[in-house]
């Protein structure tokens, strides 16, 4: 894949040999699958399978089987929905897929326990804001049980949003069930209830070399309604990878391609295939948590890109663009900044979920918007070549101004001034006599009101009947038999409410 | 073992054939329009020269092509600069990253946020100081334009106090032909004569053309001075697109290319085969003030291609990356600072800068140098790269570990952490409650504890006695000289 910026980190020789350390972990160590499904279709694919530990070890050739099958498939998904151009750097971006208890209030970044219209307000913001592709109601409401946040948060999704590809992170088998029914009933079509925008689920190991049954049961319930599935590894260097850089590419690659022969396994014809390296570094302060926002990012981000180019995956997705800060402040706007920006030059398609504060530490609107406006303007510097044609080299203006004159009649030009500069409504440029403290902060908040006024409450987007079929499904899958109609009281009141 | 190495120089905005255009378009500026050169004596060594046009009476000079492709030739493509005693050097046009503090400004913000003042000597002071105890500030500023000091001889002073105050390289804004004279003569004091500073050249001469297309007199009284000594030579026009330069990125390119040759070829005919080194720092204004940003996107592609255009005349590069439009240490400040420093470096720039300034140019503040210190630190790591080899792919351990482990523990972790992982001075790692319940400070704080501490307790290398008392001479018959003589 030829690229406008050739970044490289990596040797072609240190990439194979990153891929041969893979293969060798899969092959003599292998990993844990405890799941008698995946266990019979490995042995079929040719795997050696120990029945009784559970342990998969995999020969070359399976693994490396299961890599062309995702790319044949993912070719055609391209050819046919999505064509990725390898020399497009501009970004979309996710939110946060939902799991996030509390919200940051902007200005004090006091933080809370999120409610239900809490997710309606992010719902409402995620698609006014021009770069979120796929949008996410946030948070956990705080007046349920937490088992229940993904169903509700489909739920409010299907209902109110008007961009159809939604991020929900799925909590439970219980939940999977019932979250592939509601997506049935909101799906248009075939094609989209399979394709992954409105439900999705990620298959992750638990631990070092192993799955847990539960997720296996998730991936399966999806591969048996031949849903796309996809993989990766939440891998901290430091705590689940050795401390250096060579073994966590080499480790987290394998546990990646070990869920990429587990979703062959059952659903051959699994529709495409992105590859996802969500790598950081142990926070050494706290390694309960990762470093989010460290320089660490960039060349797990920039690794990642050669590694997905390597195996022929166009869409690669790392996790840059974060801040270990938990405040708006010079330190997220740097950490996110930098993280993002040498990112996209290397290629990455998607920097991850945004919004998010620390660790998951909250959600904040602010961030959105902040995030969004970072993402306009590199998507202004990588978008644009620097227009070389005659009227652009303008040598007329030039011959024709007086030495020591100035060009500020050029401002009239309306058309050409658009094409020439990025604007912002909320990063401050004038005078320090023009400037007071906290007047970004203020642009921001005026952004979200401005939002919020136009668009809350959020109207309906699917027809009645629609919203009845869902609450009859959500009905027969919730033990608790008024949650459907508290659900409906309490979203009745929360969109009452003035903004 | 091979070493996976971030390579800059990557970053590119144009292809080979719209660097030629813009070449040979600013070489046609040069022949058919020319600059406006202020200066009898200069005009005089330039009539002189075949392929140099003047008419004296505009003060107008034309170049040929010819001429313009001979200076590029002649010019030295890397030098060095020198600290006062030569034991520290930056080296430019050798891939070396060259960081520097600002050589001075017209206020000062003392805490995040407050209302600025006039800076004073003393401000100078503790900006040196800190300059000389960070340790990612490899050129130190004075930072401040000191009022208490008369503006005939600031400058003068100012260099004082860099000679006294750091073994760095170091510099601060020369404002005229006079002050660049006693200047010179300080460092002649301070190096052992004027082959010292010729062999260990210890500053540059910035030139800034007044754009479009102009230059000040004191400007090319300052580079007649320095060029009696074949000092290196900086040309950096700050070309504004839409004011001082056309709205277009394309003709603001070629009229600072052209206004950058054109120093070229003037500093060329003063100092036959002297180094130079391209200042490529056009900037953009805010259409809605008329005001110049320092951080504008538009801003960071022209600096992607000055970048270019400098590798493409085989010339070291100045750009102005690492700065923001933000007043404050805020999300602005970091976003805009941190994309535009990190797509900078990936250019293979020389120098970059200036840093520890608030906004445009509208003040300095040590708080923000402490904190642009610490991001350098952080880009210098990714930079590094990583080492693949059989230990840091850790097969062993990952076998020793083996199913449902963690690493935080082992033996392989602990001697790899110092030399893997990056941790941080200023930027907070905690979580919510600890960071919360700790009193959540801000960067800035966290940046204002760190100065007071390094002023504190940062020792000075102190500048031989005999050396400062005649540096103090020399500037106090400076003072008899410009002030009180006039």
């Amino acid at each position: 894949m030829k690229r406008r910026f050739q970044l490289k980190l990596l040797g072609g020789r240190d990439i194979e040999q990153v891929h041969r350390e893979s293969l060798r972990i899969l092959r003599e160590l292998g990993v844990r699958f405890p799941h008698k499904d995946y266990l019979e279709a490995f042995k079929k694919m040719g795997a050696r399978v120990d029945f009784d530990t559970e342990i998969v070890r995999f020969p070359a050739e399976v693994i490396e089987e299961a890599l062309e099958i995702q790319r044949r498939n993912t070719q055609a998904y391209h050819r046919a929905h999505e064509q990725i151009d390898p020399n497009d750097y501009t970004q979309k971006f996710f939110m946060s897929g939902g799991n996030m208890r509390y919200l940051i209030e902007p200005g004090t970044f006091e933080r809370r326990l999120a409610t239900l219209r809490d997710m309606l307000q992010a719902i409402v913001i995620g698609n006014a804001l021009q770069h979120v592709t796929r949008v996410s109601a946030f948070l956990i409401p705080s007046e349920y049980e937490a088992g229940l946040a993904d169903i509700i948060q489909l739920y409010l999704l299907s209902l109110y949003s008007q961009k159809r590809y939604f991020f929900t992170y799925i909590y439970s088998l219980e939940s999977a069930r019932c979250l592939i029914d509601m997506a049935r009933v909101v799906a248009e079509d075939d094609f989209q209830f399979r394709n992954g925008s409105l439900i999705e689920y990620e298959l992750e190991p638990s631990g070092h070399l192993e799955f847990a049954r539960e997720h296996l049961e998730i991936a399966a319930e999806f591969a048996r309604r031949k849903m796309k599935i996809g993989t990766t590894h939440w891998s901290w260097m430091g705590y689940h990878t050795p401390l250096s850089y060579a073994s966590l590419l080499a480790l987290t690659n394998a546990h990646i391609l070990a869920g990429t022969a587990a979703i062959i396994a059952l659903n051959p014809e699994n529709m495409y295939y992105r590859y996802i390296f969500p790598a950081h570094c142990v926070n050494r302060r706290d390694t309960s948590v990762p470093l989010m926002g460290s320089p660490h990012q960039v060349v797990f981000a920039w690794a990642a890109r050669q590694l997905a180019d390597f195996y022929g995956f166009p869409f690669c997705i790392a996790n840059s663009g974060f801040s270990d800060a938990l405040e708006d402040n010079f330190q997220s706007g740097f950490e996110v900044g930098v993280t993002a920006a040498l990112s996209i030059a290397a290629g990455i398609t998607c920097l991850g979920v945004k919004g998010v504060v620390g660790v998951d530490q909250g959600a904040s609107l602010q961030r959105l918007v902040t995030d969004n406006e970072m993402m306009d303007y590199l998507n202004f510097v990588f978008s644009r070549s620097v227009d070389m044609g005659e009227l652009a080299l303008d040598r007329p203006a030039i011959e024709g101004a007086p030495r020591g004159g100035n060009f500020l009649a050029s401002l009239q030009e309306g058309e050409r001034l658009e094409r020439a500069y990025w604007d912002s409504e909320i990063f401050f440029s004038g005078k320090y006599e023009s400037w007071h403290s906290g007047i970004s902060r203020e642009s921001i908040r005026r952004r979200i009101e401005s939002i919020l006024r136009d668009h809350y409450p959020p109207g309906l987007v699917i027809a009645e009947g629609k919203v009845s079929e869902l609450e009859a499904v959500m009905g027969s899958h919730v033990e608790d038999r008024s949650f459907v109609s508290r659900l409906r009281a309490d979203l009745h009141r929360a969109l009452a409410e003035d903004q | 073992v091979r070493g996976a190495t971030v390579k800059p120089s990557v970053f590119q905005v144009l292809s080979p054939e719209e660097l030629g255009k813009i070449h040979e378009r600013s070489l046609s500026l040069l022949a058919r329009v020319g600059v406006r050169v202020p200066h009898p004596e200069i005009l005089g060594i330039l009539a002189s020269t075949a392929g140099i046009r003047v008419e004296e009476g505009a003060q107008t000079v034309r170049f040929s092509p010819e001429i313009v492709e001979a200076s590029i030739r002649g010019a030295a493509k890397s030098f060095s600069l020198f600290g006062r005693d030569a034991t520290v050097r930056i080296n430019f046009g050798c891939g070396e990253r060259i960081y520097l503090s600002s050589p001075g400004q017209y206020a000062w913000v003392d805490e995040d946020g407050e209302q600025r003042r006039s800076p004073r000597l003393s401000d100078a002071r503790d900006a040196i100081k800190l300059g000389d105890a960070l340790e990612n500030i490899r050129w130190v500023g004075a930072m401040a334009a000191a009022v208490d000091v008369p503006a005939e001889v600031r400058d003068i002073y100012l260099t004082r106090e860099l000679l006294r105050g750091t073994r760095k390289p170091a510099w601060a804004w020369v404002g005229n032909g006079n002050t660049a004279r006693h200047i010179l003569k300080l460092y002649e004091i301070v190096l052992g004569g004027s082959r010292q500073l010729r062999e260990h050249p210890p500053l540059l001469c910035f030139v800034e053309p007044i754009s479009p297309l102009g230059y000040s007199r004191d400007g090319l009284d300052i580079l007649l001075e320095y060029s009696r000594y074949g000092l290196p030579v900086c040309s950096g026009p700050m070309a504004t697109a839409g004011s001082t330069a056309p709205v277009t990125l394309a003709g603001t390119l070629v009229q600072e290319n052209a206004e950058i040759l054109s120093t070229l070829v003037i500093a060329q005919r003063l100092s036959p085969g002297s180094p130079f080194c391209y200042g490529g720092i056009p900037h953009t204004m805010d259409p809605r003030t008329v005001e110049i940003s320092f951080a504008s996107p538009e801003f960071l592609l022209m600096a992607v291609c000055t970048a270019q255009l400098a590798r493409h005349y085989g010339f070291p590069v100045y750009i102005n990356t690492g700065m923001s439009d933000s007043k404050l240490c805020d999300a602005q400040s970091g976003l805009e600072r941190g994309i535009t420093m990190a797509l900078g470096v990936m250019t293979g720039a020389d120098t970059f800068g200036h840093l520890g300034i608030c906004g445009f140019d509208q003040a300095a503040s040590l708080n923000q140098l402490v904190i642009d210190d610490e991001t350098i630190a952080y880009i210098e790591r990714f930079l590094r790269g990583f080492t693949v080899d059989e230990d840091t792919l850790a097969a062993e351990v990952i076998e020793r570990v083996g199913i449902g482990g963690n690493y935080l523990a082992d033996e392989h972790t602990i001697r790899h952490l110092r030399a893997e992982i990056w941790v941080p001075r200023l930027l907070n790692k905690d979580n919510w409650e600890r960071w919360w319940s700790s009193g959540h400070r801000s960067l800035a704080e966290v940046a204002s504890e760190r100065k007071r501490q390094l002023l504190s307790t940062h020792q000075q290398a102190p500048l031989e006695p005999g050396l400062a008392k005649e540096i103090d001479e020399l500037a106090e018959r400076a003072t008899e000289e410009l002030v009180t003589g006039r």
